[in-house]
């Protein structure tokens, strides 16, 4: 094979070789590794971070560099959803989805129209929105108490035939839909050439406003997505709880192979990307490693 | 209008850091209760001391047309170091010393990955930053630091200058000469030219990698420096001795932006964003002396970014539109 098909075979999957070398290290530290239990477990604890992700790599792919306002989307999302929980879940979900979608197109609109520094401008959103669910709230947390409360809670805790959880489900759903999407759809294939090359993709004719603003809209909804589950596990509503998911989902974006500045990579890497994440947590705890350490 | 409105309105806009900073400290001064106290005048300045002298290094960065994000895990590693090296050795000026030496360090290597590696600067300095920040959370197990000698807060504290904290005064003396390190020497006027257009500078002869990477090691000491001075005043140091207060990684960028920096590189004045850190400083100030939290200032300052990035990109917006130019094909 020649050096640079070797480069290219390593950029396009290098995230399943880690993820290959994680799982045979993972068999090495412990015999509980390679059980149902602790497989299960590890796409539990990533399936946030994964959906997150997927939403996150729409906006990478197609050049956008990364969407830093999802984690107050986050929090707006977990509040909507405790707060329209007494309409009914259909209802709320809508809501909640639709929050997400409208934070996403301000985004999109924004950046798109008039090419502001996306790093800069979804960092300002992110504290405009964190700072005022502080200012309505009070920095003061909120707990589900009308609307169905069981059924709100079992969202984050249903497990399909008593063994996979729903969050993982929803996670691969999401994942193979948005993979089919990007990889097969006249509308992905334009994400991509708006991606590599945005002059380019004008000069052929590409709405290319419509397919950035798409793309913080899809960033948007996964991520108001990943809030109803965080407030559905944790029965609350609370202004902090996407802080931090954003450097872990942009660490699984760039482990997924998709390059900041080109429209390269795919969803598929994107879960590669996340489960290395989970399985050097899972082997860190496995090992019993501090969880300072897993700040790395 | 007019070639003379034109020409008015340029200059306007060339100084309008001045303008708003007076506008919102007569503002303040007539409405907020006990603002305008000699007490307070000194606390403004020395709040803004920290992020005053961060924002030195992240403007250089900015100019060249780069963003560090690891600007805060730097402030935290110093700010331990700084008081790591006091409590073993007793010197302040080691620990000072050795806070910026390693803060030299990091930045180096945070040029090296992005001119040599050619990794975008994005992700070079975020992973840094997550590399930093994990180091000085297992190094000290979230517990603080302290010391007992509070030679150097009583130092910083008192005033040499009535009205004006030594702290304050530190800060605006590094500010002074780096400024007219920037306009009036070579070396600095490269780093606009770097920034403002990377290929004709090469063209120039300017060693471009050299610059960016000595832009990044500035940035590593000045936010080390401010980092220590901040720990040895404060006597002790957290985990996230960087983030009291206003994220000042979103402090930064709005009082760059608001200063007039642009986020493209090549334009930037460490003068104005010494203005733009205590235009907010003084606006968050205001805003506890109307008895709002801190959850306004969250808000108020990302609202203050919001129209000061909208603000630019509509002027640039419109420039280009008049030029003749699609300005959504060209990012």
């Amino acid at each position: 094979m020649k050096r640079e098909n070797l480069f290219e075979y390593i950029g396009k999957y290098g995230t399943y070789l880690i993820v290959l070398i994680l799982l045979i290290v993972g068999c090495i530290v412990s015999d509980k590794f390679l059980s149902v239990t602790n497989i299960i477990n590890i796409l539990d604890a990533v399936s946030y971070l994964g959906i997150l992700a997927s939403g996150m790599a729409l906006v990478t792919y197609c050049g956008q560099s990364v969407d830093l306002s999802t984690p107050s989307t986050i929090a707006v999302a977990s509040f909507v959803s405790i707060l329209t929980l007494k309409f009914g879940m259909v209802p709320m979900i809508i809501c909640t989805l639709l929050s997400g979608a409208l934070l996403g197109l301000l985004n999109g609109l924004v950046i798109g129209k008039f090419r502001i520094n996306t790093v800069v401008w979804t960092l300002a959103m992110s504290f405009v929105f964190a700072g005022l669910i502080r200012v309505i709230f009070g920095s003061a947390n909120i707990y589900v108490t009308e609307g169905n409360v069981t059924a709100f809670e079992q969202i984050s805790r249903y497990r399909l035939f008593g063994t996979v959880p729903l969050v993982v489900v929803v996670m691969l759903a999401i994942m193979i839909l948005l993979h089919i999407f990007i990889s097969r759809s006249r509308i992905g294939r334009q994400f991509k050439l708006v991606g590599c090359s945005e002059e380019v993709a004008k000069y052929s004719g590409i709405n290319v406003l419509g397919i950035i603003t798409l793309s913080f809209v899809g960033s948007g909804m996964a991520a108001a997505l990943t809030g109803i589950f965080i407030a559905s596990l944790s029965k609350a509503a609370c202004y902090n709880y996407g802080s931090g998911y954003e450097f872990r989902a942009i660490t699984a974006v760039v482990l997924s192979g998709m390059v900041l500045d080109e429209g390269r990579g795919s969803i598929a890497g994107v879960l590669g990307g996340v489960l290395a994440i989970g399985l050097l947590n899972n082997i860190m705890t496995l090992i019993g490693l501090n969880s300072f350490c897993r700040m790395w | 209008m007019g070639k003379d409105m034109k020409k008015v309105w340029t200059s306007v806009n060339a100084c309008r850091i001045y303008i708003i900073f007076v506008l919102v400290f007569l503002f303040l001064s007539i409405f907020a209760p006990k603002f305008l106290t000699a007490y307070n005048f000194g606390t403004v300045l020395g709040t803004a001391m920290l992020n005053g002298i961060v924002v030195i290094g992240f403007t250089i960065v900015l100019i060249c047309g780069h963003l560090d994000l690891s600007t805060v895990a730097i402030i935290n590693l110093a700010g331990n170091l700084a008081i790591y090296v006091v409590q073993k050795t007793g010197s302040f000026t080691l620990g000072i010393a050795a806070a910026i030496i390693t803060g030299i360090i990091v930045g180096i290597v945070n040029g090296l990955l992005v001119t040599k590696a050619k990794i975008n600067s994005f992700i070079a300095t975020l992973g840094m930053s997550t590399l930093l920040q994990g180091l000085v959370s297992y190094s000290n197990n979230a517990a603080t630091r302290s010391i007992t000698n509070f030679a150097m807060t009583d130092f910083l504290d008192t005033k040499l200058i009535p009205l004006v904290p030594n702290r304050a005064l530190i800060a605006i003396l590094v500010v002074v000469v780096m400024e007219i390190f920037m306009n009036r020497t070579i070396i600095g006027k490269n780093f606009y030219l770097v920034g403002g257009n990377a290929e004709s500078a090469w063209y120039a002869g300017i060693n471009t990698d050299r610059y960016l990477t000595s832009a990044f090691a500035l940035n590593g000491a000045f936010a080390a420096f401010g980092g220590a001075l901040y720990a040895c005043y404060l006597a002790s140091a957290m985990a996230d001795i960087g983030s009291q207060g206003v994220s000042p990684l979103n402090m930064l960028i709005a009082a760059s932006v608001l200063g007039g920096t642009s986020l493209s590189g090549g334009k930037g004045s460490i003068l104005h964003s010494f203005f733009g850190v205590l235009t907010l400083t003084a606006l968050y100030n205001g805003l506890t002396c109307f008895k709002l939290g801190y959850e306004m200032q969250i808000f108020v300052n990302g609202l203050v970014l919001i129209a000061v990035v909208l603000m630019e990109a509509i002027s640039v917006y419109r420039k280009n539109k008049l030029l003749g130019s699609k300005s959504d094909l060209f990012a």
